[in-house]
């Protein structure tokens, strides 16, 4: 009986055209870094075209600010304290959690992806075959970079080879994984292409605002308008192609910014993404800001919705995301969505045993309570070994040197110091998160009662580290080639780690 | 209404007509893995214990009551102290020639009822430790017949050789060895004619008798009186004989109309040795057995008989565990608890049977060295992530050959409701953020206070045992 409904389901769905998926996801950007914020230092025709078309979401965050956990929540719809080894950067991805394009490949979706997908980390399947998470690779199209930080893929001539590839009658699932804004930055770009560091207009005020950080921040923007470029010409093949309408075209990051105190994190510059989708077919009264709180891990159960798959015959893990087809059809579904919980493990290794940072955190309203659950280690990694979770750059490099030069420690302290057990943030008011308040008198009661909230709803999701257990975090091995890096640097082993600069090491402090 | 004032009435009646003796003599019978099922009035098949279920039906049938640990050593040092063994620093089975053993600076049971003027005596089991210093008569009680540890503890070990050396198997008349692997089958008969013998030579006196039975732990023997008498071979015939020496006991206080001022307790250390199949008691469909914190474990039969002072028929189902009878004691014959902190909590008010009483809150379920594995509080109890050797992974062993055990991880913790699945086996966790809340703050509570190893908490306030210093 079962079996006949979903069949009798398939056939309906496929005479009614299954909307296509595409989801587009650039590579470390913080909330508002797109014009259609007001954000005029990044120029995103596209990313703004989509917002104008669609929705453009205020409110939306990762669960994860680094890019394994958080792709790992988008794909699975679970947060990354429900996901095992999968909470973690570079992970053995558990083969018990299906990916959501494995379910639509599974219900003759035409799936694949450009640039990165899943990762990084290894993903096989209970009998070791790899797992294509996010479907087959389309990245044989190369172009000649613009910068020597941006890379070869030419994403947009891809996805048209993907859609060429596909049968008419099929739809498709794509996922446009640039892999820009990622550092590395060729230092200058930016300048050189015609910007300007009086464009900005504002630093964040956890960095020093000076013309170093001002071009780094700028050549993050040339980045990510090679994102936005390419999201450009997708949008134009989808028209020729005649599928524009039947489209679901989500833009967003993976998390924010890779800067100190940014990606790795979990602040408002950490978590809080762009989002935007358009999908002419699907949404009511185009052009509205929603300002709904969404996390990443809405996505998936918005998208199975979409293409007609009930969660409970997916093979999916039980989904913890909600969908928010209600939002992008503006009616009312009296589901209230002002709260989400943020955290992390272990990002990148540099700590002793590859132990990780462990964060819980839950933004309700306008406030955010983050609580650090182990205070000892260093929230960005350990100075000897160059604060691993920090990429290396420009604006590391400029925080770094100048407590070194005894200048100035305030930034080092916010972007690489330890911390307090507990933080409170006004994020309207205090999107910084710079003034903590968990001292303030006046948010007493607030603050209980979200430090409260925050430990049910993570009983409620079996959360190891909330239910005394969260050890085991830390217990699951990295897998790339660094695993035990600090340990193994102590044994005075040299290891390549690309991602930083060598200058970033600081002795060993207490 | 009517029905209770006019039975109130009556036992103010029956205990004013009795012989007025101001003070209260206290058997205990503890018997050694013996499960929660092993009494017919608990559900035993193809034997009867009717002495047994006499006195829980003229007494009070406790349901929830728990060994504090699941392993003989620890609940034996837990019952005789009122602590949480890991407070004292005590922990397992000590084997023979331990190294470690009660600490002299800690209150045992004797000593509690010393105070008070008590003769005190042990026969049977006694497993605080087998250096001299340990024994019981350096511990508070002025006689003692019987065997230092676990009666398996011998060269007769099924496993002796491959897995064990033990040692000759003394027992003990007070502080001399007597005889080395005595023969077994005598052990439940003497050690209650000795008991008997206690309680006539003390009719005038205060007294305590601690009959801590080795039987029914394997190797199980049983004299000729009981021998192939049950339809459940040698374990119901060591179960019948058992309730013939509760029987004995029973008698020989009415014979010296000592029945009025007495107070008569039978439970068990922990609970049944499930791997050891047709000679392992039965857990009366509890998860799990001995040395897991499930409550197949834990949970232990406790019956009490104490005539005029409760009410006949009694049923408790309130959390209640053995390490709160050394307060129990306490209070009934007001000997001053000693000044070191203890766990136990009289439960004098539900052996009275007052309703809303609920005098213990919470237990806490420590095991190995210091392993906090789950707490409860009696509705709910919260089970963390830990290791254990599970009996359901392969088939027991039978005729006094043990089956193997396996190690299982529990990965993430889990919340048994135990008021609908006393089996744990339902994990509801989710559904009760609220009372996970509460349970883990009585865990971090006593993490605090005497550690975890699995979290890796020190706790503040931990005693060291006895040791035997090396020369």
């Amino acid at each position: 009986m079962v079996i006949i409904l979903l069949i009798t389901d398939c056939v309906n769905a496929k005479s009614r055209k299954r909307p296509n998926i595409l989801f587009c996801i650039a590579d470390d950007v913080s909330y508002p870094h797109m014009g259609a914020y007001g954000t005029d230092w990044v120029i995103t025709p596209a990313f703004d075209r989509v917002a104008a078309g669609g929705v453009l979401f205020d409110r939306v965050y990762t669960c994860n600010a680094k890019s394994a956990p958080s792709r790992s929540a988008i794909i699975t719809g679970r947060n990354s304290w429900q996901l095992e080894d999968a909470c973690n950067h570079s992970p053995y991805f558990p083969s018990k959690f299906k990916s959501y394009p494995e379910v639509l490949e599974e219900n003759g979706y035409f799936v694949g992806f450009t640039g990165k997908g899943w990762g990084p980390g290894i993903a096989k399947d209970s009998l070791g075959h790899d797992r294509k998470l996010v479907g087959k690779a389309w990245n044989q199209k190369k172009l000649t970079p613009p910068t020597s930080g941006i890379s070869n893929i030419d994403y947009s001539a891809n996805f048209r080879e993907f859609l060429d590839a596909r049968h008419a009658d099929e739809p498709f699932c794509f996922w446009y994984g640039a892999l820009e804004p990622h550092r590395g930055y060729e230092y200058g770009s930016s300048i050189r292409a015609g910007k300007n560091v009086n464009d900005i207009d504002s630093v964040p005020s956890f960095w020093p605002d000076n013309e170093v950080v001002r071009t780094d921040m700028l050549d993050y923007a040339l980045e990510l308008e090679h994102f936005d470029k390419h999201l450009e010409i997708i949008l134009q093949i989808l028209e020729q192609k005649g599928e524009l309408d039947n489209t679901i075209i989500v833009v967003t990051a993976d998390h924010g910014m890779p800067f100190p105190r940014c990606k790795g994190q979990s602040f408002e510059y950490s978590n809080h993404i762009p989002f935007a989708v358009m999908w002419k077919n699907g949404i009511k009264n185009p052009g509205r800001t929603a300002r709904e709180l969404i996390s990443v891990i809405d996505i998936a159960p918005t998208f199975l919705e979409i293409a007609g798959v009930a969660q409970e015959s997916s093979g999916m893990q039980p989904i913890t995301g909600v969908s928010f087809m209600d939002v992008l059809q503006d009616v009312p579904s009296g589901i209230v969505r002002d709260m989400l919980l943020l955290g992390k493990e272990r990002h990148d290794v540099g700590r002793p045993d590859d132990e990780g940072y462990p964060i819980r955190a839950i933004i309700k309203g306008d406030y955010l309570y983050i609580k650090n659950f182990e205070t000892d280690r260093w929230p960005a990694g350990n100075p000897e070994t160059g604060y691993l979770n920090v990429d290396g750059g420009a604006t590391k490099t400029e925080i770094l040197n100048m407590r070194r030069r005894g200048e100035n420690d305030y930034f080092w302290n916010l972007s690489f110091g330890k911390r307090g057990r507990e933080e409170f943030y006004d994020i309207l008011n205090d999107r910084d998160c710079v003034n903590n308040l968990i001292n303030d008198s006046e948010y007493v009661s607030k603050i209980d009662s979200m430090r409260h909230e925050l430990t049910v709803r993570l009983i409620q999701q079996q959360d190891p580290r909330i239910l005394g257990n969260g050890a085991v975090f830390d217990k699951y091995p990295y897998a790339g080639a660094v695993r035990m890096l600090w340990n193994r640097m102590q044994a005075e082993e040299k290891i390549e780690r690309e991602w930083i600069n060598e200058t970033d090491d600081d002795p060993p402090m207490e | 209404m009517k029905t209770h004032i006019l039975l109130s009435t009556l036992f103010i009646g029956s205990s004013m007509s009795a012989f007025a003796a101001d003070y209260t003599n206290i058997v205990l019978i503890n018997l050694d893995d013996v499960g929660y099922g092993d009494f017919s009035c608990n559900g035993a098949y193809g034997y009867t214990t009717p002495n047994i279920d006499a006195l829980a039906s003229e007494g009070v049938r406790f349901t929830h009551f728990l060994a504090v640990q699941p392993i003989s050593g620890a609940s034996r040092a837990g019952l005789l102290t009122g602590c949480y063994p890991n407070r004292i620093g005590f922990a397992g089975a000590p084997g023979p020639n331990s190294n470690y053993g009660i600490h002299p600076d800690e209150m045992t049971m004797g000593e509690l009822l010393k105070q008070k003027g008590y003769q005190t005596a042990i026969f049977g089991k006694w497993h605080l430790g087998d250096a001299p210093q340990f024994l019981p008569l350096q511990n508070g009680f002025d006689e003692y017949y019987g065997l230092p540890y676990s009666n398996d503890m011998w060269p007769n070990h099924p496993q002796q050789g491959e897995v064990f050396n033990f040692p000759d198997l003394p027992t003990i008349d007070g502080n001399k060895v007597v005889g080395y692997n005595t023969d077994q089958s005598q052990f439940t008969t003497d050690y209650t004619s000795r008991a008997v013998s206690f309680i006539r030579e003390n009719r005038e006196t205060p007294f305590f008798v601690y009959l801590a039975h080795s039987m029914p732990h394997v190797p199980l023997a049983v004299s000729d009186k009981f021998k192939g008498k049950s339809e459940q071979g040698l374990f119901g015939d060591v179960m019948m004989e058992i309730d013939w020496s509760v029987g004995e006991i029973m008698k020989t206080l009415r014979e010296e109309g000592l029945e009025d001022n007495t107070l008569v307790i039978i439970t068990s250390d922990n609970g049944p040795w499930a791997n050891y199949g047709n000679h392992a008691g039965s857990a009366g469909g509890l998860r799990e057995a001995k040395a897991t914190t499930f409550d197949g474990g834990n949970r232990v039969p406790c019956i009490m008989y104490w005539k005029g002072h409760i009410k006949p028929g009694t049923i408790c189902n309130k959390l209640a565990s053995n390490i709160d009878l050394f307060p129990t004691f306490a209070e009934i014959t007001g000997a001053p608890l000693p000044e070191r902190k203890i766990d136990g909590i009289s439960i004098l008010s539900l052996i009275e049977g007052k309703d809303d009483a609920n005098p213990r809150e919470s237990f806490v379920y420590y095991y190995n060295k210091n392993d906090l594995e789950a707490v409860t509080d009696g509705e709910f109890k919260l089970v963390f992530p830990h290791t254990y050797a599970t009996y359901g992974a392969y088939e027991p062993g039978n005729d006094g050959q043990p089956g193997n055990l396996a190690n299982l991880n529990i990965m993430k913790p889990e919340l048994y409701d135990l008021r609908r699945d006393p089996g744990e086996r339902y994990n509801v966790i989710s559904q009760y953020p609220e009372r996970v809340i509460k349970l883990m703050g009585i865990a971090d509570e006593m993490r605090e206070e005497l550690g975890d190893n699995l979290t890796r908490r020190k706790g503040n306030a931990r005693r060291e045992p006895g040791l035997v210093l090396k020369q």
